[in-house]
């Protein structure tokens, strides 16, 4: 259920309405988990219960560990509870992904293995609850967070349906005290959650679905394309991804607002870094730091010397890149950030800091990403490198209409306008100073917009798929 | 130490104080919350509101680019044809003009005589009458009224029910016609187009305030026209059968259309125009779905109408070979030549339009 459906909209009436007009807290967080259940079954009845049987396991092995006293059996339960949810993972993940690249290997061994291809249904949501699960049973084992007594609460804490599809990545420190804090309605969170709704839903509905109209079909059949329209189409998708994301979060975050809760924010002007360790410090916010506290730090992150720094960098990254797909472009594309991590790292390490250049700093990391995004949106490795030499090569070929190339350079110029507002204007400031009228009239007007510019087929979310 | 005390008292006092303030703040600002919302959600609706007036009154070539294609090139006047045909893709595709006309004149031996092709895509009788109502709000006054017909279309199921709320339909039509929509599945475009016209039209509004920006942002519909032959890529018995399934599941003639194919007739009897119902050519593939219990239904209509309005009925359902069909139901080039002729052949026999020269042209019909 995408949140710019008409089924998403009608749910959300209901349970906002139902959320509010109960009284009882306990009964309330009901509701919810009640329409994160439904959220979930409209999209495939069957796997919810993959969901609720992992949750009940990692509940239980949770409240078991508090228990115990031996540090070794803790660490024991620990590690069955990540091996369950990696285990869950990496089967409905990765499994064709690794017969086939097995029957690859081995075909080109010339050991034909045959290996049959299994309809294995890709749980949504799962790359995000699985890690979310993790956060919760690492957490307990160190004792940073209480095992949860109450079944409801864990469930509200996975299966919360604003993030479950997509994130933001939420950490039980931080989520689990709001399930037990009693709700207030307040007019004020829900003008502030119906602002944060409308912006993602421009950003999706109006930016995003209306740039895949465009570049998808250069992604589809990149050798028919000139180097001018491979290059608006790569500039295009570092757009559309950045809006259908980022455009998700706000109304994930809006929607949460609405029923008293607060999810972490996940992004945060990323094309305005200046190097690439700052862009993963503004993209995906909450997957970066996960990766960090979960997999970079318990790998020695940076206290054993450059050279496993570095190592520690680059496994990260790949890993990373291997969360976002089961698919060899999307190794390739951790492999890169990791080696432009390890590159700026090193360079950093040097001290050859080149001050007073920092525009031109942004510009050379945007296009790093950019060159990175080809290696996240094409289907193949002979794709992506035709993309790339025609984008440093000059070459003729199909060019995009003069109004493909008008929506094309139009989004970017909103973008870089709204990534210079919101690096330099307090808009929080603004808008607490702004008057009843004239808010209510930006998020009508906002409603408006998106009605009128939004295409006629509703697209899913870029990230749903992970 | 008194010095002491009478900081933190008077820390205290602003902390109280401030305490205060934020409380007054917090409130202020739920107050300002709720006047926001009630503003956009005033706002929104007098927009939609509007968006749905805008709607209605949208020019029918912005609205419905294919009917105002059909009205651009009709002749009015003197010029008039003598036969309007009006069908759906499978008349447009099936009909060349020129060669109906040519016909008409080969059999009737009358120069003056011409056919008109107004058929439209996903056309139905809520389409015909729309087409004949504006050809003769434009002074096109044809003679003759070819009229397609088929089982599927005079169902309480209306397949192409999305397309006229989309395209024709006014507010208080799709209010009127909401049992229908509900019967063809078609509520959520109700609902849509209702309460959210600003969504559901946006394609035509943008297109009609601001045609440059449309052209921009979503593109402009191909009003689909002139006709094309379809790809032969549906291959018979196999494709779309789960859509052709739908048309036929639970077959009763209700509703809508056959109410929409009595008004039709009505306008053609109060201005001397005479109707001819045809039994649209469809493949045997297609042919399937009409079952005993299906045949008997729509039989038993057509010949209501036939008594009730002193029309002609005309059925191709079986008389072309498959051979002559791109797909399940529209017709290939042969096909389309074959029964351009044909059907000029037998309207002027049928009608009488002072033959001189029969119809030549037979076809050793397998089905037959």
């Amino acid at each position: 259920m995408l949140f710019h459906s008409f089924a998403f909209v009608s749910l959300f009436a209901i349970t906002f309405a139902v959320y509010w007009a109960v009284k009882e807290h306990r009964l309330r967080m009901g509701v919810v988990v009640i329409a994160s259940i439904v959220f979930y079954a409209t999209w495939n009845p069957w796997l919810i219960f993959v969901l609720l049987g992992s949750t009940s396991v990692d509940f239980f092995i949770a409240l078991k560990l508090e228990k115990t006293p031996s540090a070794r059996r803790r660490k024991v339960l620990m590690i069955v509870s990540i091996a369950i949810n990696l285990g869950i993972l990496a089967f409905f993940k990765y499994g064709n992904f690794l017969i086939h690249s097995a029957d690859s290997v081995f075909s080109m061994l010339g050991i034909p293995l045959a290996a049959p291809a299994y309809g294995i249904i890709l749980p949504l949501g799962i790359s995000f609850y699985t890690f979310e699960a993790i956060s919760y049973i690492v957490e307990v084992y160190q004792g940073k967070t209480k095992a949860v007594r109450d079944w409801l609460d864990y469930l509200l804490y996975i299966l919360f349906f604003p993030h479950l599809i997509a994130g933001p990545i939420v950490r039980p420190h931080h989520f689990l005290p709001q399930i037990k804090q009693k709700k207030t309605f307040d007019f004020d969170r829900l003008q502030f959650g119906a602002q944060l709704f409308m912006m993602g839903l421009i950003k999706k509905a109006v930016i995003a679905d209306n740039l895949s109209i465009i570049v998808d079909p250069v992604f589809a059949t990149p050798g028919q394309y000139g180097s001018t329209a491979i290059w608006l189409a790569v500039l295009g998708y570092s757009a559309q991804i950045y809006c259908d994301f980022s455009g998700y979060t706000d109304m994930a975050i809006g929607v949460a607002h609405t029923l008293g809760f607060k999810l972490p924010n996940n992004f945060n002007m990323p094309y305005f870094a200046s190097n690439i360790a700052e862009f993963w410090g503004r993209w995906h916010i909450s997957l970066s730091t996960w990766l960090r506290d979960y997999l970079y730090i318990p790998l020695g992150g940076n206290r054993q010397g450059k050279w496993k720094t570095y190592r520690n960098l680059m496994i990260t990254m790949v890993l990373g890149g291997l969360w976002h797909g089961a698919a060899w472009t999307f190794v390739a594309w951790g492999f890169y950030h990791g080696l432009l991590l390890v590159i700026h790292r090193a360079w950093r390490k040097s001290k050859r800091r080149i001050a007073g250049l920092v525009p031109l700093s942004v510009a050379f990391t945007f296009l790093c990403t950019c060159v990175g995004w080809v290696l996240f949106r094409a289907q193949t490795f002979s794709d992506a490198w035709l993309i790339i030499k025609r984008m440093f090569k000059p070459f003729e070929g199909k060019a995009l209409t003069a109004n493909e190339v008008r929506i094309t350079l139009t989004a970017l110029g909103v973008l870089l306008v709204a990534h210079l507002i919101g690096t330099f204007v307090n808009i929080k400031k603004i808008e607490r100073r702004l008057a009843a009228p004239i808010l209510g009239a930006g998020l009508a007007a906002a409603l408006v917009i998106a009605q009128l510019l939004s295409p006629e087929d509703v697209k899913a979310f870029i990230y749903f798929q992970f | 130490m008194s010095r002491l005390l009478s900081i933190s008292s008077s820390e205290t006092q602003d902390d109280a104080a401030s305490g205060v303030r934020s409380g007054r703040r917090r409130l202020a600002l739920a107050a300002r919350g709720r006047r926001a919302v009630a503003w956009a959600s005033v706002l929104f609706v007098l927009a939609s509101m509007a968006g749905g007036l805008l709607v209605d009154l949208c020019p029918l070539r912005f609205r419905f680019p294919q009917a105002a294609f059909v009205m651009a090139h009709a002749s009015t006047g003197a010029q008039s044809p003598t036969v309007v045909l009006m069908g759906s893709s499978r008349f447009g595709i099936g009909i060349n003009t020129d060669r109906f006309s040519a016909s008409l004149k080969k059999y009737s031996g009358d120069d003056r005589l011409s056919g008109y092709n107004a058929a439209i895509p996903a056309g139905d009788a809520i389409t015909f009458n729309f087409v004949l109502t504006h050809l003769l709000e434009i002074k096109c006054h044809p003679r003759i009224a070819v009229i397609e017909i088929s089982p599927e279309t005079v169902n309480r199921y209306v397949p192409w029910m999305k397309f006229q709320i989309l395209r024709q339909m006014t507010r208080m039509d799709i209010i009127k016609s909401i049992p229908d929509a509900a019967k063809s599945r078609a509520m959520d475009r109700v609902f849509t187009s209702l309460f959210f016209p600003l969504f559901r039209h946006n394609v035509q509004l943008t297109d009609w305030l601001f045609t440059d920006v449309a052209e921009a942002i979503t593109g402009r519909p191909d009003a689909g026209m002139p006709w094309v032959f379809p790809n032969p890529k549906e291959q018979m018995g196999q494709s779309n059968e789960t859509d052709y399934f739908k048309w036929f599941k639970r077959y009763k003639v209700a509703g809508i259309q056959p109410r929409k194919f009595e008004e039709l007739l009505g306008l053609c009897r109060s201005n001397n125009i005479q109707p001819v119902l045809v039994g649209i050519p469809v493949s045997s593939h297609h042919r399937a779905f009409y079952t005993p219990t299906v045949e008997k239904q729509y039989m038993e209509f057509v010949v209501r109408l036939q008594r009730e309005y002193g029309c002609a009925f005309v059925d191709y359902a079986g008389r072309l070979p498959d051979t002559m069909f791109a797909d399940h139901h529209h017709l290939n080039e042969a096909g389309n030549e074959f029964f351009s002729d044909l059907l000029a052949g037998d309207v002027v026999r049928i009608l009488n339009l002072h033959g001189t020269n029969e119809p030549q042209q037979t076809f050793d019909n397998p089905a037959h």
